[in-house]
């Protein structure tokens, strides 16, 4: 929004459609003030070379316009933006994402990690002072962004997760384990993790009731989202270490019970979301317990536009000085 | 005074172009004047057209001079103001250019800077406070990067660190804007945190203005510190083999602490300046750092731009100009004519 810290001043902007009308009034009266913002004439008035009438009346717009633009920066123009800034510290949020090869499968279209990472990203959209981490774990698991407040940061990075990426495996425990780790010193007033996986644990040192048991110990509420359907399911993968392509059906299937039996472990509820609605439906609701209630204020903050403006000024009337000059009038 | 653009007060040298050009055409234009006004009232005209045409001059070069002042954004005084602040948001800028490897400062200028960081994000400097305290990493050389957002993990912090060398990024120099454009964005827009931001560096080159970044780090009331690391002789660089890097003509590339450019930067934002290899800059940091996480209504003072008061004076003498202007071309020839008709007008 654009404000002025003089808006008195802006009323010197009559004279620009003014002065020319005094002109003509005066002249018509037989009196004749050359006024500066006067063209002094039609640009086409006949018996008189064009060029001679051109510059005074290119000098005349000139001269408006940079009187214009000094008046506009003599009343002190500036760009006023305001912003809500929390003055809590929100909840905090940790994504565990599965990036395992069977996260490949087409089943939530357009694959079970492309739709997860698509419902992440939405989640991310709709938050305000939360934040938010990312851990993602195949054979290994690795924490891909620490809890922010930098959506932009997080967005970014999550875009660059691909399935396969930590190996053929899934390690379920320390995929938790790392988040809990990451998680533990926050200040924050709640704090949760994410679990979205489709398989089994079959890799890792972590028994992932051990890390569940741990996020509990630290004040994390675990929360578990089962990802796909069971039975057989379309595929198509691309090994990021070989860019070996495999495509056909895969037989799904998780232990529901286990998943299940970690969500109770860390306190939190166990998601079945076999397709995009589902998915969205676990989000809801996730979204729902996690938003922080905080204190938050309104902060203005203004940038002046006067050295632009002048700017302006300066350089329309520099034109106006140089049109004069080559005989399109006097001063300036 | 401060100025946010002291290049741009060199327009103000065409303020005394505006009064030889106006010296030159002032003989030939009174000549014309004084013939429209006939051999009785050529005197009076010629010096009511002279005087005019005198104070134009003056005024369009008094435009001139504080056009171009308005144009630098002075400002001058202080006010304060209140801010209710929770926490703390700091951004390390950090320089991973080749230069920073050299071992004038040991293990490395680029290791004594890691070492102060760590030093400062797991010390005991912020224990005692209350209030959170999050941290965010930007490596700088010909460009900036974000290595760690703005975050409370400390320990994702310290591990993006061990990445921060002269190959995270390709780009070679050292753009300290660009550094300071990456550091201002990585602080949060919704917090309501103090912000510091700390510049590593051993000195190096501005691809274009600064000053927006200096205007932008003062407008959000960043508290501002660099940080110089190495020493005023120049020490070899090493290159990627550990050997000394050598220039076309066979010589070793050295470099040395610039100081003064870093002296400038911290002196533009308002912050300060402070010697890496000093053994008390850690703890002024880390003092700093802990009062900046003390939450709070806070007094900020913030210096006052005067630009729009230049701009007002230049408006004036404009104003001035033009009503010298119309004057002077025909001031004279109007007087004239109106005691011609009988008006007497005086």
């Amino acid at each position: 929004m654009l404000a002025f810290d003089r808006p008195a001043a802006l009323a010197l902007l009559v004279l620009v459609p003014g002065l020319p009308l005094l002109a003509r009034f005066l002249r018509g009266r037989g009196l004749s003030l050359p006024f500066p913002l006067d063209s002094g004439g039609s640009l086409f008035a006949v018996g008189v070379p064009l060029f001679p009438r051109f510059l005074r009346a290119a000098r005349a717009l000139a001269l408006a316009l940079g009187f214009a633009a000094c008046v506009a920066a003599a009343a002190g123009p500036a760009l006023v933006t305001r912003r809500v800034v929390y003055l809590g510290r929100g909840n905090e949020v940790v994504f565990v994402l599965d990036v395992s090869p069977s996260m490949a499968a087409s089943d939530v279209p357009p694959s079970r990690i492309e739709a997860a990472k698509a419902i992440i990203g939405q989640f991310i959209a709709a938050r305000r002072n939360e934040t938010v981490g990312l851990v993602a774990f195949g054979q290994e698991a690795a924490l891909i962004c620490p809890p922010t407040l930098d959506y932009a940061a997080l967005s970014s990075r999550l875009a660059s997760i691909k399935s396969g990426i930590f190996g053929d495996g899934t390690a379920i425990g320390a995929g938790i384990a790392t988040a809990v780790a990451h998680e533990a010193r926050s200040t924050a007033p709640e704090k949760f993790a994410v679990l979205l996986t489709d398989g089994e644990n079959n890799a890792g040192a972590i028994d992932p009731a051990t890390a569940a048991d741990a996020a509990r110990r630290y004040g994390i509420t675990l929360s578990v989202i089962g990802v796909g359907t069971r039975g057989d399911v379309p595929f198509d993968y691309v090994d990021p270490a070989t860019g070996e392509r495999r495509t056909g059906t895969y037989k799904s299937g998780f232990d529901q019970g286990q998943l299940e039996r970690l969500a109770l472990e860390g306190g939190g509820q166990y998601y079945a979301a076999e397709n995009k609605a589902a998915l969205a439906s676990a989000f809801d609701s996730l979204s729902e317990k996690s938003a922080s209630l905080s204190r938050s204020r309104t902060l203005s903050s203004e940038k002046p536009l006067v050295a632009q403006v002048m700017l302006l000024a300066f350089a329309a009337l520099a034109a106006a000085r140089i049109f004069g000059l080559l005989g399109g009038g006097g001063r300036p | 005074m401060s100025f946010l653009h002291p290049g741009l007060l060199a327009l103000a040298v065409l303020a005394p172009l505006e009064l030889l050009v106006a010296r030159l055409r002032l003989g030939p234009l009174r000549a014309s004047v004084e013939a429209l006004s006939g051999p009785r009232n050529r005197g009076r005209a010629s010096r009511i057209f002279t005087t005019a045409s005198t104070c134009g001059s003056v005024s369009g070069a008094l435009f001139i001079v504080f056009a171009a002042l308005s144009l630098a954004g002075p400002s001058w005084g202080s006010r304060g103001s209140t801010a209710e602040r929770s926490g703390l948001e700091a951004v390390f800028v950090l320089d991973v250019s080749r230069s920073m490897l050299a071992a004038d400062v040991p293990p490395s200028r680029l290791e004594a800077a890691k070492a102060l960081i760590r030093g400062l994000i797991h010390g005991d400097g912020l224990r005692g406070t209350s209030g959170s305290a999050s941290f965010a990493l930007v490596a700088v050389k010909g460009d900036g990067i974000l290595l760690s957002p703005m975050t409370e993990d400390v320990d994702a912090l310290d591990g993006a660190l061990d990445y921060a060398d002269p190959e995270t990024m390709t780009a070679p120099g050292t753009d300290l804007e660009r550094g300071l454009q990456a550091g201002l964005e990585a602080f949060s827009r919704t917090s309501a945190a103090d912000r510091v931001l700390v510049l590593l560096s051993d000195g190096g080159e501005l691809s274009g203005s600064i000053m927006d970044e200096v205007q932008a780090l003062r407008q959000i009331h960043v508290r501002f510190a660099a940080v110089g690391f190495g020493g005023s002789v120049p020490a070899p660089v090493p290159g990627p083999d550990g050997s000394p890097l050598l220039m076309p003509s066979g010589l070793p590339v050295q470099s040395a602490l610039e100081s003064t450019r870093m002296r400038d930067l911290a002196s533009a934002v308002g912050g300060r300046y402070l010697d890496g290899s000093d053994a008390g800059t850690s703890a002024s940091l880390a003092a700093e750092l802990a009062e900046a996480r003390r939450g709070g209504t806070k007094v900020e003072i913030e210096s006052v731009d005067r630009s729009g008061f230049a701009a007002f004076l230049a408006l004036v003498f404009l104003v001035a100009a033009l009503v010298a202007d119309m004057l002077s071309t025909s001031g004279a020839a109007w007087k004239a004519r109106r005691e011609a008709e009988g008006g007497g007008a005086s």
